[in-house]
């Protein structure tokens, strides 16, 4: 290698106080070592709280290592000169009042570059980001895949050698993630180095290397492929019944010998402790992918059990001909621009119901209308029986909401926000004490009690945030994006809790960017442009993709939508 | 009615937690009212003391020696200046070295003596003009003093005024300011505290949780009431203990008068404060809105200038002002036994104002909502 590294680190460390006085330090770093030269891509991935902010915050110079050497360009990362850095911190860095326009003008600025005086440069970032037509729209209201390459673009404005992103593609649907991808590599310079962290393992998929991070110790460093390897032999996969596929899938979840267990199409994979399959007939072998092996080397060693959350839950008995929730031709205007048009779809009880959609196509919309948090400019809403319109608060009472971003009380502690929601839902006495207690055992959170909800890390706050949802046991459980951030074991495990709520006869709309979970559900609906263009089980939705023998959920979804988008233009 | 009244109750505890363990919060909500405490006491006087005079002497007789002596006797006038010229005293006033100016004729004592009018020249500084006008008055009653001593034989025996300064025998401003200064801080605090309340909420992105939750607007604008009706109320209550004790004023009211009082006044600017919390998206409007209300409140108090002097036009909405009405408590049960009677009939428009501002509160809430 003839060109000296861009980041050389030697043996880092680096711990924290305790959140309270005499908690103990945690050590969010330790021992690590990396090398990244000029033109590569590094992608970091790891569990939450395992270590890969503060990595990025180390180098970005925005946080001291207490032990080892930090090299960034050849000098010590304390002399580093920042214009040589573009920093994307977690959930961007934008100014919401700010127009486009102006927001990319100032981090120009900012990075000491004029804008009239490149306009070539401003000019590529506006037709790269696809922003040229809301140059004057302000930042806090472009959809959440916009504002995510906005950010990246401000981030490396000035082109950067080194470009330093924090989940740059978190709650964003599989298009837009693909194009924020392609978005950082057009904008690097010829020589520029990316370091990418995020907990979705498909992006990694995509770096040169990839780094796992967990309890701030290197477990894996190296190709993406080589991750895959380390399930090898440990991956098996047995057909599907066309009914109650949940059933099966959390019967092998809950085995011992598994450590996770997914639907994909008309099959189950498992990832095995062993080298040989679980119990059962049908099992054959197959190659494992990233995620398995992410899974095996994250395995804690033991099994799920069965979710106590869900054992609280009443068995519901399904009624086929009573509806939990009613969608009839919901539409919401903002003057002239329809956000959703004549949405129509029933969830019965027991049933998980997917919503998706790329970002800013009015599945939200859809869905703040069900949970009653936007009235319906036409159509009627009913939940658990309930008339949105009239009886809203009833509504309210028989359902569970867990919205996309954590919405809790961050200066409050994890036993205080609880409290507040058990008395919010009217619950007193020992029936709270109960609802708490079952939901910070069933959720793991006894150890974090007493801390202050705002510094906990994301996974946790997901948990503590499912946990509110679910405290009051309702028949009816609203879920936005609740998988959004948090790494692909919590992912595990919540999923594991939803199909056991769903089990007991809660019905469930969720609405995900990821495919493996909308495979979860017993029907989905797409909603692209404001209105509903497809609906069915994942099955249905796959038939749309022709000439292929067993298409995945994400080729459907986005044939769909570009199916869409020809027969508008041929339309016009 | 019971679940109304949990989660009325849920929402009145994670407010009081919110809000009274941060230990930033509460710092301010304790020691500010201590400093405003001490401040007001000594800071804010209706008294002219420490006065500068600037004089052009023109006469050396009997009458303008002794007009000076007694000039210089008073007990708030710190010096006499002598200027050469009125040039040089009128430079002295413009350059605020002295707030007046005694100009005494040359012929002064000769007209004395003669019995004729005699006549003292006095400039005024009338930039500052309550201070201007107190001073004139004690130069007004110098020289009728000196007249009556010069020329006793001259006085006629008109009638005689004796004063009685009821309730403040003294005349003493600290009597007036103390415990007016009660419904001031209480209103900044209070208001200060609860313009936050749905502001916070909707900047930190947890107001879409709780509309999600089965609360209605008006539950949760009754347990949103908690922390600063409890803000207040301890503030108030400390006010009333720690003055009588650490100042001469006394306390001759009824004690359970006055909480119920402070009670009704902090619950009516609560809901003032919640009102202008549900027009603001976030904390930075919402304290700019808290000061939009703040100062007319306090300038139609009655507490800067009597209500009585106000224009016509302004008066009905001074009662409008919980203000108003507590500052008449406030000094009613301080300086004299303002009996229960008279309490209720100010509570009354206190408590009406807090019902209209909480419902109004609720409504707009709703409107807002959408």
């Amino acid at each position: 290698m003839a060109e000296a590294p861009l980041l050389r680190l030697t043996d880092v460390a680096k711990r924290f106080k305790g959140s309270r006085r005499g908690a103990p330090h945690v050590q969010a770093l330790n021992g690590i070592n990396l090398i990244l030269a000029p033109g590569r891509s590094l992608g970091l991935v790891g569990p939450d709280a395992g270590g890969k902010t503060t990595l990025m915050r180390i180098l970005a110079g925005l946080v001291e290592a207490d032990r080892g050497e930090v090299e960034v360009m050849g000098r010590p990362v304390a002399n580093l000169d920042r214009s040589l850095v573009g920093y994307m911190p977690q959930s961007g860095a934008l100014y919401g009042e700010l127009t486009v326009r102006q927001n990319l003008e100032l981090y120009a600025r900012l990075r000491g570059l004029e804008p009239g005086d490149s306009p070539e440069r401003m000019d590529m970032l506006y037709r790269a980001t696809g922003l040229s037509p809301f140059t004057d729209r302000a930042a806090n209201r472009l959809s959440g895949g916009m504002r995510q390459k906005l950010a990246l673009a401000c981030a490396v404005v000035a082109a950067p050698p080194l470009m330093l992103l924090d989940e740059p593609s978190v709650g964003v649907d599989p298009v837009s993630r693909r194009e924020i991808w392609d978005l950082a590599l057009e904008l690097a310079g010829p020589g520029s180095a990316i370091v990418w962290t995020t907990s979705i393992l498909d992006d990694a998929g995509k770096c040169d290397d990839v780094i796992l991070l967990h309890s701030g110790h290197i477990l894996y460093n190296g190709p993406p492929e080589g991750l895959a390897e380390e399930a090898r032999g440990h991956t098996f996969a047995r057909p599907l019944p066309p009914t109650s596929r949940r059933a099966f899938l959390q019967e092998a979840l809950e085995r011992p010998e598994v450590i996770s267990a997914t639907m994909s199409g008309k099959s189950l994979r498992a990832v095995c402790r062993s080298a040989s399959p679980p119990p059962g007939k049908g099992w054959i072998p197959i190659t494992p992918e990233a995620e398995d092996g992410f899974a095996r080397m994250l395995d804690d060693g033991l099994p799920l059990a069965p979710s106590a959350l869900a054992a609280a839950f009443p068995l519901r008995a399904a009624q086929p001909d009573r509806p939990a929730i009613a969608a009839l031709q919901l539409t919401r205007r903002y003057g002239a621009f329809t956000a959703a048009r004549d949405i129509t779809f029933t969830v019965f009880p027991g049933e998980i119901f997917g919503l998706l959609g790329p970002n800013g196509a009015g599945k939200s919309t859809t869905f703040r209308m069900l949970c009653g948090l936007l009235s319906p400019s036409s159509g009627r809403g009913t939940v658990a029986g309930r008339e949105l319109s009239s009886a809203r608060a009833q509504a309210r009472e028989a359902m569970g909401y867990m919205p996309q971003k954590f919405s809790l009380y961050g200066d409050l502690s994890v036993l205080a926000n609880l409290r507040f929601v058990a008395g919010a839902y009217g619950l007193i006495g020992n029936k709270a004490r109960d609802a708490i207690d079952r939901v910070v055992n069933a959720l793991d959170l006894s150890s974090f009690t007493a801390q202050m909800a705002g510094l906990l890390p994301l996974g946790i706050k997901q948990r503590l945030a499912l946990g509110a949802a679910v405290l009051h046991t309702p028949p009816v459980l609203f879920l936005d994006e609740p998988t959004s951030g948090v790494d692909p074991l919590i992912r595990r495990e919540f999923w594991h809790h939803i199909n056991a709520i769903a089990a007991r006869g809660t019905a469930v709309l969720v609405t995900t960017h990821f495919m493996d979970e909308a495979e979860n559900c017993d029907r989905l609906l797409l909603i692209n442009r404001s209105e509903a263009i497809a609906s069915g089980t994942p099955d249905d939705l796959k038939r749309a993709v022709i000439g292929k023998s067993d298409p995945t959920l994400e080729e459907a979804f986005i044939t769909l939508i570009e199916a869409q988008g020809k027969g508008e233009s041929e339309a016009a | 009615m019971t679940g109304a009244l949990v989660r009325i109750a849920a929402m009145a505890l994670k407010e009081l937690r919110v809000v009274l363990l941060d230990r930033r919060v509460l710092t301010t909500l304790v020691i500010s009212p201590i400093i405003q405490l001490i401040l007001f006491g000594f800071a804010t006087t209706l008294e002219v003391t420490n006065i500068d005079i600037g004089l052009v002497n023109r006469d050396s007789g009997a009458a303008s020696e002794r007009f000076l002596a007694s000039s210089a006797a008073l007990r708030n006038v710190r010096s006499i200046r002598p200027y050469a010229t009125e040039r040089a005293l009128s430079d002295a006033i413009e350059q605020r070295e002295v707030i007046a100016g005694l100009i005494i004729p040359a012929d002064l004592s000769a007209r004395v003596a003669r019995g004729d009018r005699a006549q003292v020249g006095l400039l005024l500084d009338g930039r500052r003009v309550n201070a201007a006008q107190i001073v004139a008055g004690y130069m007004g009653e110098v020289a009728n003093q000196t007249g009556t001593l010069l020329r006793p034989e001259d006085i006629i025996t008109a009638p005689q005024v004796t004063a009685r300064h009821w309730f403040n025998p003294n005349l003493e401003y600290r009597w007036f300011t103390l415990p007016g200064m009660i419904t001031l801080i209480t209103t900044v605090v209070v208001l200060s505290v609860s313009v936050q309340a749905i502001a916070r909420e909707r900047e930190a992105g947890t107001w879409d949780q709780l509309m999600a939750m089965p609360m209605r607007h008006w539950e949760i604008l009754a347990g949103k009431c908690a922390p600063a009706f409890t803000v207040g109320l301890f503030n108030g209550g400390l006010y009333v203990v720690i003055i009588p004790l650490a100042s001469n004023v006394p306390f001759n009211g009824s004690l359970l008068l006055m909480l119920l009082a402070i009670a009704s006044f902090s619950l009516s600017v609560t809901a003032i404060g919640l009102c202008v919390s549900t027009l603001a998206q976030n904390q930075q409007q919402a304290f700019l809105g808290g000061f939009l209300v703040i100062v007319p409140m306090m300038l139609l108090s009655g507490y800067a200038s009597p209500v009585d002097s106000m224009a016509p036009w302004l008066q009905p909405i001074s009662r409008v002002d919980p203000l108003s009405h507590m500052l008449v408590i406030c000094h009613g049960l301080f300086l004299k036994a303002m009996p229960a009677a008279m309490v209720f009939r100010q509570i009354m428009p206190m408590l009406a104002v807090a019902v209209v501002a909480l419902g109004s509160a609720t409504l707009l809430l709703k409107w807002r909502s959408e």
